[in-house]
């Protein structure tokens, strides 16, 4: 039944990355982080006040995180995680010569 | 025309192009799909005219293999087809919401003059422009690839089942 209620159910905005299944949230968090190396490498392009803020999608599960929805990531435990693991990969990148 | 301008329409019309050829690509994945149920329906015509007693005759062992070859070449062009549509996380430039709340921070930091607000909002548009851009250009490349991919091993099935049809009348 359940498989059945998810087959056939309409949403009528999009869904919130918090109610997203593990694997979803993990996919949206790493590319929002890499998203937001590119914001700020625009702001210092361009040399903007602010940082352009931008929306990020999931197509297939129908989640969005809008650029106001960011601060509610924080407490996400995901989150966490994968600014950790973005951290180690940068310091990877840093130490190759 | 003033620069910020100029940057802001040229983002503007690149983020735009790689929308429409996104629906482009999605569109003319009914061409794989086509080859897909043509070739579905040769090998079912192959397999009822194909006799598996004597398999071990080598015409018939030659049969039996292409067939199998065809079918795994087909379910691997099917995954990518599948693959295609999959897994992918779009940007879009940033909201009203966002821009209200953007123009605002701007005006609280000094910029009072609505003509400079404007080029540092055209700014921040052409910038978000240029992400998406940059994203939907992967994207789309990558959709492109697998459903090139996709169709060649399609293509190549069909062209097995080809030789596996010259091959039936010699069969034991």
């Amino acid at each position: 039944m359940k498989l059945f209620k998810g087959l056939f159910s309409h949403v009528r905005l999009h869904r919130k990355p918090q109610d997203m299944p593990p694997w979803v949230r993990k996919r949206l968090y790493d590319n929002l982080l890499h998203l937001m190396e590119d914001e700020q490498e625009i702001q210092r392009l361009l040399q903007l006040p602010i940082k352009p803020r931008l929306c990020i999608v999931d197509e297939e599960r129908v989640a969005m995180i809008r650029p106001y929805n960011r601060n509610q990531l924080n407490l996400d435990e995901q989150m966490r995680k994968a600014r950790e693991e973005k951290q180690g990969e940068d310091r990877e990148d840093d130490q190759q010569p | 025309m003033d620069p910020v301008r100029l940057r802001f329409e040229v983002m503007r019309d690149l983020y735009q192009s790689q929308r429409d050829r996104r629906e482009q690509i999605r569109s003319s994945v009914a061409t794989p799909v086509s080859a897909l149920a043509f070739t579905v329906f040769n090998l079912s015509t192959l397999a009822t005219h194909y006799h598996l007693e004597h398999w071990n005759y080598p015409v018939n062992l030659a049969i039996g293999v292409l067939f199998f070859i065809s079918v795994v070449l087909l379910l691997s062009g099917a995954a990518f087809i599948i693959n295609l549509e999959r897994g992918f996380i779009y940007v879009d430039p940033p909201d009203l919401k966002e821009l209200v709340e953007a123009e605002n921070k701007l005006r609280e930091q000094g910029d009072t003059s609505d003509e400079v607000i404007a080029a540092r909002m055209h700014d921040i548009m052409s910038g978000s422009y240029d992400i998406v851009y940059r994203w939907y250009f992967a994207a789309n490349e990558q959709a492109a690839r697998d459903r090139t991919r996709g169709l060649h091993l399609i293509l190549m099935s069909l062209g097995l089942i080809v030789v596996t049809f010259a091959l039936l009348p010699f069969q034991r």
